[in-house]
């Protein structure tokens, strides 16, 4: 018997109007719980693909689907990201006039009404990742790693099913990146998310249960490129 | 943590640029609330008080745009006071002066027998006797201008005349008025036989009764304009031209201020590009991220106008106090318009921050959330 993935790509490509194609006809399905590093050169797609799997980013040709169904609207991917998909960005990307706390607190508005809750919620995030102490800091007042713990912690927010990170170590000196790849990986197991980590660096792969390896905006899978990838491990 | 705090976080990362948008706003609304308040004022307090006093109708000349330019011929009185349902008709000529240290006061003839002065609170001294031809009254505040005392001599249009007393409070002549007999006050001003403005009192105040002698009256005095006092105020064309004016300098100030807080907000969301690209990833909906901005705008909004009231109103009193108009308007703001301000104020500075607001939608922030 075959699960239905939680994340798939049927046929997908992404052109921009410059003649710039970024993904050409890439099918893909990732299982619910698995973990898949997605590498490859820089420029050859993982962001782009990576856009296509939650929604930011709509396909030029061929279909996103999230849980077997096509999500109908730009509406409809933005609550599925809000309840189920959390993002880890290379840079953090985290709002700098608001401290860790408030930061985790971010995706939670709109979701979770009550304020004291929310509150809750971030203590025990920062906790997980390891930054209680932390938690009245700025972005400018933490360390890289620091950083990425907190976006981390706003990635799960929510409770989320997956968690996309792109890059998520490009910021980092090998240690601290080290130490971040533990804690997602340490996420996947506990929590069983599904997670996919788009990096051109070589060491993730250790990190995650498949690797997946990307050239030019395709998919490299030998022996045929037309096989699809089914990761379910 | 809500939505409100990322608002005002927001505001305060560029704490100089959006205190300067507030003060933008700040300058617009304060200008519109001195201007209004000014003209209100002199509606309430000079034109309007001119003839309130204890007449019922005012009477100038036809076609005055501006009623201290006009005369009327002292010797219509008796006819008018022939009409029946007039009980008494009282000339009055009335002037604007620069005083010797610069002060502009309003300068009023009234005859021997009108019986307005009555109606003084003499403060120190008495009024003055029409047989010496040459004594005025004057008002606390005047007197205490130029420390002037009974007995003592002022010039007034290049005569001296001796201040036979002072006066407190008499409506629009407030305390900054001075007032003499009629017949000295037509040669000063070498007006004989020439009164501004009759004020009539008729024998009843009834509204159909004032209605229907005012009737009989522009029938049988058609070069002259009788106004229920009560109407000064509307019918005054140097006023309709004043309330027009405020209006539209009014509505070019809050244009300006709109335009101020859209160029700020448009810059802010612009530069935030990323952070928005953050939002819609964590799964924002495009009527959060709108409402986020739109609220920014209001509280730019809301505090420039707060602060445009305070300024407004510290113009509005210098007008009163200190300005060259003083004594001339009273204070014509009332909470309600100060209420109604507010309310315009923060009801199109939202609806100009949802320009922004929607831009912030039409953004693409995933180039700025691409790593490379
Ligand atoms: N807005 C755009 N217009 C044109 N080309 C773009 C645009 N965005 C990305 N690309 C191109 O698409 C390709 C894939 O980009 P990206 O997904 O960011 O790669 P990666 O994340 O693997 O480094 C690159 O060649 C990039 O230059
Ligand atoms: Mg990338």
């Amino acid at each position: 018997m075959i699960t239905t993935p939680i994340l798939a790509l049927e046929g997908v490509s992404r052109r921009y109007a410059q003649g710039v194609t970024a993904l050409q006809e890439v099918t893909l399905q990732i299982a619910p719980g698995v973990s898949v590093a997605l590498r490859g050169p820089s420029g050859c797609g993982k962001s782009t693909l990576l856009h296509m799997l939650c929604g930011l980013d709509r396909p030029s040709a061929g279909r996103a689907l999230f849980n077997g169904t096509q999500p109908a609207s730009a509406g409809a991917w933005a609550r599925i990201r809000a309840a189920r998909i959390g993002f880890v960005f290379q840079a953090f990307h985290l709002l700098p006039m608001l401290n860790a706390m408030e930061n985790v607190q971010i995706p939670m508005l709109g979701i979770e009404r009550n304020a004291r809750s929310r509150r809750r919620r971030a203590e025990t995030l920062l906790e997980r990742v390891g930054l209680a102490a932390r938690a009245c800091h700025r972005p400018g007042q933490l360390s890289g790693g620091e950083c990425q713990r907190v976006a981390i912690a706003r990635s799960l927010a929510n409770k989320p099913d997956v968690i996309l990170a792109d890059e998520p170590t490009g910021n980092l000196d090998s240690q601290t990146s080290a130490a971040i790849l533990g804690l997602l990986a340490d996420i996947h197991k506990s929590d069983g998310v599904t997670l996919v980590m788009a990096t051109h660096d070589a060491t993730i792969s250790s990190f995650a249960q498949r690797t997946i390896h990307m050239l030019d905006g395709r998919l490299l899978v030998l022996p045929s490129a037309e096989a699809v990838i089914s990761c379910t491990c | 943590m809500h939505l409100l705090t990322l608002s005002l976080r927001n505001l305060a990362r560029r704490r100089t640029r959006s205190l300067l948008t507030a003060a933008g706003v700040a300058v617009a609304i304060g200008g519109l609330i001195g201007l209004i308040g000014t003209v209100r004022g002199l509606e309430r307090g000079w034109i309007a008080k001119l003839a309130r006093r204890d007449s019922d109708v005012l009477v100038v000349r036809k076609g005055t745009v501006e009623i201290l330019s006009a005369t009327l011929d002292e010797r219509i009185a008796p006819e008018i006071a022939r009409i029946a349902g007039v009980a008494e008709v009282s000339g009055e000529l009335l002037d604007l002066i620069d005083l010797d240290n610069g002060e502009m006061i309003i300068l009023a003839g009234w005859p021997a027998s009108s019986r307005f002065w009555n109606t003084l609170r003499i403060k120190s001294g008495r009024l003055p006797t029409a047989a010496s031809g040459q004594e005025v009254i004057i008002g606390q505040s005047t007197a205490a201008a130029l420390a002037k005392k009974p007995g003592m001599p002022i010039m007034l249009g290049g005569s001296e005349f001796r201040i036979s007393g002072i006066f407190a409070q008499r409506d629009v002549l407030a305390d900054w008025g001075v007032i003499m007999p009629l017949a000295a006050m037509q040669v000063l001003l070498e007006k004989q036989g020439r009164v501004t403005v009759f004020n009539l009192r008729l024998e009843q105040s009834g509204q159909s009764f004032v209605s229907r002698v005012i009737e009989n009256l522009r029938d049988k005095f058609p070069t002259l304009t009788f106004t229920e006092t009560s109407e000064v105020g509307d019918n005054n064309s140097v006023l309709r031209v004043l309330r027009s004016t405020a209006w539209v300098v009014s509505l070019i100030a809050l244009a300006i201020a709109v335009v101020v807080i859209i160029n700020t907000l448009m810059m802010s969301v612009v530069e935030r590009t990323p952070e928005i690209g953050v939002l819609r990833a964590v799964g924002w909906r495009s009527s959060t991220i709108f409402a986020l901005v739109a609220t920014e705008g209001m509280i730019l909004t809301a505090i420039g106008t707060v602060l445009g009231i305070g300024l407004g109103l510290a113009t509005l009193h210098w007008v009163l106090t200190m300005s060259p108009l003083r004594g001339m308007l009273e204070a014509g703001l009332s909470v309600r318009i100060i209420g109604e301000v507010f309310a315009a104020a923060l009801l199109l500075g939202s609806a100009g921050s949802l320009i922004p607001a929607w831009h912030a939608l039409k953004l693409d922030p995933i180039q700025a959330l691409r790593s490379e």
